[in-house]
């Protein structure tokens, strides 16, 4: 263990405070921006392919994607960067986590974020050498492919984590972060287990993942309503990409002087795998935290319902229930699942909760200067 | 605080003109001839009363490698149905014949409306394919093959094992993050966890 010494900063701050916040505030919503470009970019692109057919790097749809990337990668940098100046100078701020030896500090929200993107960047260019070697794009789980997604679903991570400010975080804007992770990574893994011929987790995948982030949000907020947020603006961009998509590709094609295929069905991949109806399930969840925080239930036994219900909601959603019920027999394996991932998920937001208190200390004052006795 | 504004407003500006150019790019890129493959090969196949060319971008075929492969009849497309299969030596797997397309209906090809064809395979594996195609149309039915189409070995490159891997690194961070706070928070002897 180091021994840190208070020494007081030098000069004048490079931000002023106000100016620090407004700064992370700009990061965190160009941040949230090029995950949104990355996810529509992405339900293009798979809707092209099956729909019109390979390409060269410069489609619009990979430019989204591309572009989405390297924004909330930028982002990512310039935050650290700003923060790692204030740090140097002596000006800690609440938040901040030390990288490589206390070269860097900057918030962790950020730091995660920004190594998701870098890895999405770099397996990115490992998949212009994979076409050179193989190809065009026959699969979506191909090698590289994987590393690319799973990378995004880390930026995802962080961009959560950007907007987790212990007993702070606002239900809307993090309910909307927690949205673009996940409309981006419940899609990308459920259609990698389908080529990979994963059915039954590809069945319960959502089941445990929605229950779970549902309840973090929950307890992380300690508001109940945060739940609805989510489900809304996961509601809301499912159907949004399913309706405009179809219609850009048709647009595009055109533009390119390609045809659609004689099959081509209109399906957009990355918003037929996540659940059509995830409000109902996330209004049930609501109601019964609603109930039991007004009626002082005890915790566990609320959560553990909840989670269960809101996974059997999941899996029977209204479009992929016909699907999923040709399985009846995960329907038992699927409310243990949500019973056990939402109190996962309860717990991982108390983590989130306290995690920044635990970073906090020692840091709260801009006083803390870096340096060994 | 004017200087930010400005600041700001001139980033923007940047990012749409960018934004702008770059989709212009790629519009120019990808129209016209980047996306129409040249045949490198043909093959003629008679399929009862008809008589087949195939074509194929790739020659000779690699494993795993993409290819677009064309079908265009003597006398055109026009009122005939048909349908096509891929079968390795061994013959297909349960898991090949759930993946299409090694078993297809002929469709227009996306780069050639007069022509059948299929942009979006490769073949898995290395050794002697064969091709058969079905017609169905004013002459009557027919089937035919195109046997011992080589296929060659994968071309070089790292396992997919290894890069599947190396994949899983962002996985594991996130997992390294969360036990990691987890330790340190330790939920279990919280207050939170067990109050609303």
């Amino acid at each position: 263990m180091t021994t840190r010494t208070f020494a007081p900063p030098k000069g004048t701050p490079a931000l002023t405070s106000l100016e620090w916040m407004r700064y992370q505030k700009l990061g965190s919503a160009t941040l949230l921006l090029g995950m949104f470009s990355t996810f529509f970019g992405l339900a293009w692109d798979v809707e092209w392919h099956s729909d019109v057919g390979p390409d060269t790097f410069w489609t619009l749809p990979h430019l989204f994607v591309y572009s989405g990337a390297a924004l909330s990668g930028f982002a990512c940098l310039v935050v650290v960067l700003l923060s790692s100046v204030q740090a140097r100078d002596g000006w800690k701020r609440p938040g901040m986590i030390p990288l490589f030896g206390g070269l860097f500090y900057a918030p962790v929200g950020f730091v995660v974020a920004g190594f998701g993107a870098l890895g999405f960047l770099i397996f990115g260019i490992f998949d212009q050498w994979w076409h050179t070697q193989f190809g065009f794009d026959v699969a979506i789980s191909s090698a590289p492919h994987v590393g690319l997604l799973l990378s995004y679903v880390l930026a995802g991570v962080g961009g959560v984590l950007v907007f987790v400010q212990g007993r702070h975080s606002k239900p809307v804007i993090l309910g909307l972060a927690i949205a673009f992770a996940l409309v981006f990574s419940v899609p990308v893994m459920q259609m990698n287990l389908s080529e990979l011929g994963w059915i039954p987790v590809l069945l319960a995948l959502p089941a445990l993942i929605f229950p779970l982030m549902l309840l973090m949000s929950a307890s992380l907020t300690r508001a109940p309503i945060t739940m609805l947020w989510i489900s809304g603006f996961v509601f809301v961009l499912r159907w949004t990409s399913e309706w405009i998509v179809p219609i850009l590709t048709n647009a595009y094609a055109q533009a390119l002087g390609l045809y659609l295929r004689e099959d081509a069905s209109a399906d957009v991949g990355m918003a037929q795998t996540m659940p059509a109806f995830l409000p109902i399930a996330a209004l049930a969840m609501f109601a019964l935290l609603h109930v039991g925080k007004a009626r002082g239930w005890k915790v566990a036994p609320t959560v553990y319902a909840a989670g269960g219900l809101g996974a059997l909601l999941t899996y029977i959603d209204p479009l992929l229930g016909p699907i999923m019920l040709e399985t009846p027999y995960l329907l038992m394996p699927v409310v243990l699942l949500g019973i056990g991932s939402g109190w996962l998920g309860w717990k991982l937001g108390v983590v989130a909760l306290h995690s920044n208190d635990e970073l906090n200390t020692g840091l709260t004052g801009p006083v803390q200067a870096r340096g060994n006795a | 605080m004017k200087h930010h504004v400005v600041c700001h407003v001139i980033a923007l500006i940047a990012l749409l003109i960018s934004g702008v150019s770059l989709a212009q790019a790629s519009i120019g890129t990808t129209s016209g001839t980047t996306l129409t493959t040249p045949l490198k090969h043909q093959e003629e196949i008679q399929v009862g009363p008809y008589r087949v060319i195939v074509g194929f971008n790739e020659w000779p075929m690699q494993a795993e490698r993409s290819l677009h492969v064309t079908f265009s009849p003597v006398g055109g497309i026009v009122g005939l149905k048909g349908s096509g299969k891929f079968i390795p030596a061994g013959g297909l797997t349960e898991n090949q014949k759930d993946q299409y397309p090694y078993e297809f209906a002929m469709t227009r090809f996306t780069r050639d409306q007069t022509v059948w064809g299929n942009d979006d395979m490769s073949l898995p594996t290395q050794g002697p394919w064969t091709l058969e195609i079905s017609l169905e149309g004013p002459k009557g039915k027919g089937t035919g093959r195109l046997e011992k189409l080589e296929v060659g070995e994968r071309p070089a490159g790292p396992s997919a094992n290894l890069i599947y891997a190396l994949s899983m690194i962002p996985i594991l961070a996130i997992l390294i993050l969360c036990v990691r706070s987890w330790i340190r928070v330790r939920p279990a002897i919280r207050r939170e966890t067990h109050a609303w």
